[in-house]
């Protein structure tokens, strides 16, 4: 029998494949990251449900908020937008999207049948009745509580792995910084874009 | 309670979307939009593999918050890259981009 928690788990399910096939399809590339900021907060839902609020709200502020807004502006900022999915005509289409749906279904098949051909086997069979995934009996202290030991855990034997994040994140802002504020040559760039320029007194191109 | 197995599954179809999209796509923001979303249908599965055995041990987690804060990395450096290229390019599709090194040190 599917309880509630299950039937909200198979509609987030459906809209965040549906939000990913949308991110292929749509034409333009603005649009795509606003389906991918749809498919991220389809996905923050389906951490909830597993009873993870913690990495909900790492989804929530990190991707929904940070990178969701890097994508637009830089969707804003380099538009290129000729783009077809799946060729004009329709038999074009048909042709191209054929292959496409097979290649996609065999890499789907192979990635899902070894994890639950393994957690259907009878080893796995009685070892998975702990499982909180869509437990709707929960309360808000155990979130809590779940929060202090994730937060405690992280801090002792996963502690280097802060300064290592750290770092990384200094590094790309430092790296991200420092190529986009450099400023270009005009025989520096390609033929294309030296054309474009050419009839202006810039030298160089920031 | 919802079965493990479909925490698996779903993550499954996700990453082999994201995989389909970054073998298809020919933009570099949609490349990078489906590497994004390979890297959720990753932390879905540890998510789900950190809640099949209770919650006693958060590994799960802790490797789903380092997985967030590579892709933020990634993302970043990522996209400073797309801008870069657009800028010398003036455009970010990867079929008609064949080099980055400048002509004269390609010419040596």
């Amino acid at each position: 029998m599917v309880d509630f928690i299950q039937i909200v788990f198979i509609l987030v399910s459906l809209f965040v494949l549906f939000a990913m096939y949308m991110t292929w399809t749509v034409p333009k590339t603005m649009q795509a990251a606003y389906w991918l900021i749809m498919f991220l907060v389809g996905i923050a839902v389906l951490f909830l449900l597993a009873n993870s609020e913690i990495i909900f709200a790492f989804q929530i502020s990190i991707y929904g908020g940070g990178i969701s807004v890097l994508l637009l502006f830089a969707a804003l900022l380099a538009q290129h937008d000729d783009y077809t999915f799946v060729g004009d005509s329709l038999s074009g289409k048909i042709i191209a999207i054929i292959p496409q749906l097979i290649a996609y279904a065999l890499v789907a098949f192979n990635l899902i049948l070894l994890p639950v051909l393994a957690l259907t086997s009878d080893e796995y069979a009685g070892n998975i009745t702990t499982s909180v995934l869509g437990d709707s009996g929960l309360t808000v202290d155990q979130a809590f509580k779940n929060t202090a030991d994730f937060s405690a855990q992280l801090w002792s034997t996963y502690a280097p792995i802060i300064p290592f994040l750290a770092m990384l994140l200094l590094t790309a802002l430092l790296g991200s910084v420092k190529l986009v504020i450099r400023e270009w040559e005009l025989e520096e760039l390609s033929d294309l874009m030296r054309d474009r320029y050419k009839g202006t007194d810039r030298e160089v191109i920031a | 309670m919802i079965p493990p197995e479909w925490y698996l599954a779903l993550s499954g179809f996700l990453f082999a979307g994201g995989l389909f999209g970054v073998l298809t796509q020919k933009n570099a923001m949609r490349i990078l939009i489906s590497v994004e979303i390979m890297l959720n249908s990753a932390n879905l599965a540890f998510v789900a593999f950190n809640g099949m055995f209770g919650l006693t041990n958060f590994d799960g987690w802790i490797f789903s918050l380092m997985v967030i804060g590579v892709a933020a990395a990634e993302a970043a450096i990522g996209l400073a890259i797309f801008l870069s290229v657009y800028r010398n390019f003036g455009e970010i599709t990867v079929s008609n981009i064949f080099g980055l090194r400048e002509e004269k040190e390609a010419n040596l």
